[in-house]
């Protein structure tokens, strides 16, 4: 995300629509109990106290004026550290596994799910196309030719969720023609709402997919359009001659 | 070559097997071209000015043993095109020296256009790609 | 290059004249674009043949859209009660899509890349040498159960067709129905409305005489020719195509040799009358088949006549030839068929496809 979109409310709310029921379930009391009542000496003791009960004890100083880790030590070997390390990685693993798991399941439901509407969809898709036109800043009705350049690079910017997507042409047939509402996008998959209230899953490789502002339309290669949704806004497009499925 | 009593007739008065011939490839191909020469009215023409034009093409990309090859100046057409016919074997080189050829001995540009090329003389009996130009 | 022109496919059938197979090969050639009947010993074509031209009716519809050929009314008048050839006309193989229906009720897509990306139907893509290629081949049987409206199949058909792209094509177009009653114009009265313009396709016909024709003797027990009596398959093969083609035949001799070293096979008869009769247009089997029999008479009434042969060119574009195979184009896309009568009820059929 730019700069500019993050200074204007509406447009924040969007990304994080899907993302609230994520973390809702995440929420843990302890990190929640008065922690915005105390103040600052209050928050340290309390922080200590909590790192004292929680963390392993091999992660805790003992002494403040140990210099054991001051130093390097000649027992401390080189397999102890990559173990130790490897410990570690696997904490953070844990982690996100269990993120992911959750993460998953949501995205799961959210496709699986017999009783998802195509108009539960539609203020999101309105939502949509007000961000839209404001990231444009110009109006849509009479753009010319030479602005398109400035156009299509900030659509490669946007954020999509909730964008009407075409399957304009496909290598597999049976993709061709889908029409709906993205309410996913993944590194390699689109997943749209279709106005018969089915969710499909179209991947963005070997497909090009159009979506139409007023009069202009907007033509996604997928094969170009392989990256993920939040890495995309930093990423570098090339400008690329051939483009063939 | 291949030949092999395949199936009976249904009639039964006549009782004959068929026979069956298969010839997998094909001695010769016809090419079927046309030539323009700056200036000048190639349908004018004959059969010998043709030939040597061609043998000409085939000596300048060719050299002399390429030259070699035979070729046959079949018919020639009033329009200036031709049928020549050429072993199957060296047909892309022959293409290829007669596409090549640029300018007759004379200093006139000229260029041969292969129009159609067959394994069959019968092939070139009929284009039915020409209807187009006959509608439109 | 060469890969094509040395996997030609070329051979030759000996049958009995009145075998199925004769007629289940011509009526499995769907479109054919020109005959050519060599006929030796006489002036001009005998009545019977050319009558069979007669009730020949081909139209061609220009700016048809291709959803028309999937619509209820179409199939149920025309494909399920009758022959019906189609033939998208002025598109090359190669480069362009194509498009034909069958008489037994498939539709046939043949698409270049772009369009079957766009367009949304499944084609079946079964040698090697298909899935190489770049070419698709889109297949809808039109007479199956399951295809009428209300069924998803069906419908995402013809939607497929209507709103993903216009695709409009001329079309070449004769139809023989089943019911005597019912005269094959009615399908263009059926299109009159649907597209841009009807035109009636006539023959084109030539009739050429020629004098003391130099003629291969043939035996239809030796087609090698291994006995020396009579001429190679091959030869004859080559000798018809020469005299379609009008090319002269005569020994040469030392002078004229130089362009051209081709003369006609020995052992070898003189002909002193000849006529060559070649018609183009677009022809149905049915009447192909009228004058194979039609010249069958002839022959059996001429025997001490050198074989006469009748010969069957189909389209360079058709992307089918014989049985429902497909056919593809690379240089030359020549498929012909060509019968030789020969004495005792013998008969010859060479079938020549290159790609």
């Amino acid at each position: 995300m730019t700069e500019k979109q993050q200074s204007e409310p509406a447009q924040m709310t969007l990304p994080t629509v899907t993302n609230v029921e994520i973390y809702s379930s995440l929420e843990r009391e302890d990190l929640h109990s008065g922690k915005n009542s105390m103040n600052t000496s209050q928050k340290k003791s309390w922080l200590a106290d909590f790192t004292q009960e929680h963390l392993p004890a091999n992660r805790l100083r003992s002494n403040e004026d140990d210099m054991s880790n001051k130093f390097l030590s000649t027992s401390t070997s080189r397999r102890y550290k990559k173990r130790h390390s490897k410990q570690k990685i696997k904490v953070s693993r844990s982690i996100h596994a269990k993120l992911n798991h959750t993460q998953r399941k949501l995205a799961k439901d959210l496709i699986t799910s017999q009783n998802q509407k195509y108009s539960t969809y539609i203020p999101l898709r309105r939502l949509w196309t007000s961000y839209i036109q404001d990231l444009m800043s110009v109006d849509m009705s009479k753009v010319t030719a030479p602005v398109f350049m400035t156009l299509a690079q900030k659509m490669m910017k946007a954020d999509l969720h909730g964008c009407p997507l075409t399957v304009r042409r496909s290598k597999c047939p049976g993709y061709v023609g889908v029409e709906g509402i993205v309410i996913q996008e993944t590194r390699n998959m689109f997943t749209l709402i279709c106005q018969d209230d089915k969710v499909r899953c179209i991947p963005k490789a070997n497909s090009v997919f159009t979506t139409v502002l007023q009069n202009v339309v907007f033509t996604i290669h997928g094969n170009q359009f392989l990256v993920r949704p939040g890495e995309r806004a930093a990423k570098k497009f090339k400008a690329k001659s051939t483009i063939d499925l | 070559m291949k030949c092999t009593t395949a199936a009976e007739n249904s009639n039964p008065v006549p009782v004959k097997p068929t026979n069956f011939y298969a010839e997998k490839t094909q001695s010769y191909v016809y090419l079927k071209t046309s030539l323009t020469i700056e200036d000048e009215n190639s349908s004018e023409l004959n059969g010998n000015q043709y030939k040597f034009l061609i043998l000409q093409a085939m000596k300048e990309t060719l050299g002399q043993v390429g030259a070699a090859t035979p070729v046959d100046l079949l018919k020639v057409f009033g329009d200036g095109t031709c049928i020549i016919r050429v072993p199957s074997r060296s047909t892309e080189k022959i293409w290829a020296a007669l596409t090549l050829y640029g300018s007759t001995p004379s200093g006139k540009r000229c260029a041969f256009r292969v129009i159609h090329a067959s394994p069959f003389l019968l092939g070139l009996a009929f284009n039915s790609r020409n209807h187009r130009d006959a509608t439109s | 290059m060469a890969a094509t022109f040395t996997s030609a496919a070329f051979n030759l059938t000996t049958l009995v004249q009145t075998d199925d197979k004769i007629s289940s090969a011509i009526s499995g050639h769907y479109f054919n674009n020109a005959l050519t009947v060599i006929l030796p010993g006489t002036n001009s074509l005998p009545e019977t043949v050319s009558e069979c031209f007669a009730d020949q009716l081909a139209y061609q519809l220009h700016g048809l859209p291709v959803y028309r050929l999937v619509e209820v009314p179409f199939i149920h008048a025309f494909v399920k009660n009758g022959l019906i050839y189609m033939l998208s006309a002025n598109t090359q193989l190669d480069t362009h899509d194509c498009v034909a229906v069958t008489p037994d009720g498939w539709l046939i897509l043949h698409l270049t890349k772009d369009t079957y990306h766009e367009l949304g139907l499944e084609a079946t893509k079964q040698t090697h040498q298909q899935k190489n290629s770049d070419t698709y081949v889109v297949k809808v049987n039109l007479l199956a159960s399951y295809f009428k409206p209300g069924k998803k199949n069906y419908d995402s058909t013809l939607w497929c067709l209507k709103n993903r792209l216009d695709l409009v094509f001329d079309f070449h177009i004769a139809w023989e129905p089943k019911d005597d009653k019912v005269c094959s114009s009615s399908v263009s009265a059926y299109f009159l409305d649907k597209c841009a313009k009807v035109e009636r396709r006539c023959l084109d016909r030539r009739t050429q005489v020629l004098t003391s024709l130099p003629c291969p003797k043939v035996q239809a027990d030796d087609p090698e020719g291994t006995s020396g009596q009579s001429c190679h398959f091959q030869e004859v093969f080559e000798w018809i195509g020469a005299v379609a083609c009008g090319v002269d035949m005569t020994v040469k001799d030392e002078d004229t040799s130089y362009t051209s070293s081709l003369c006609c096979p020995e052992p070898s008869q003189n002909c002193p009358r000849c006529c060559l009769f070649q018609v183009s247009g677009f022809i149905t089997p049915g009447t192909i088949l009228k004058v194979f029999k039609a010249l069958r008479q002839y022959t059996t009434a001429h025997t001490d006549l050198p074989p006469a042969s009748l010969t069957v060119h189909g389209f360079q574009d058709s992307p089918i030839f014989t049985n429902n195979c497909p056919h593809h184009l690379h240089i030359c896309g020549d498929n012909l068929m060509t019968f030789v009568y020969l004495p005792s009820n013998q008969c010859w059929l060479y079938r020549a496809v290159a790609s």
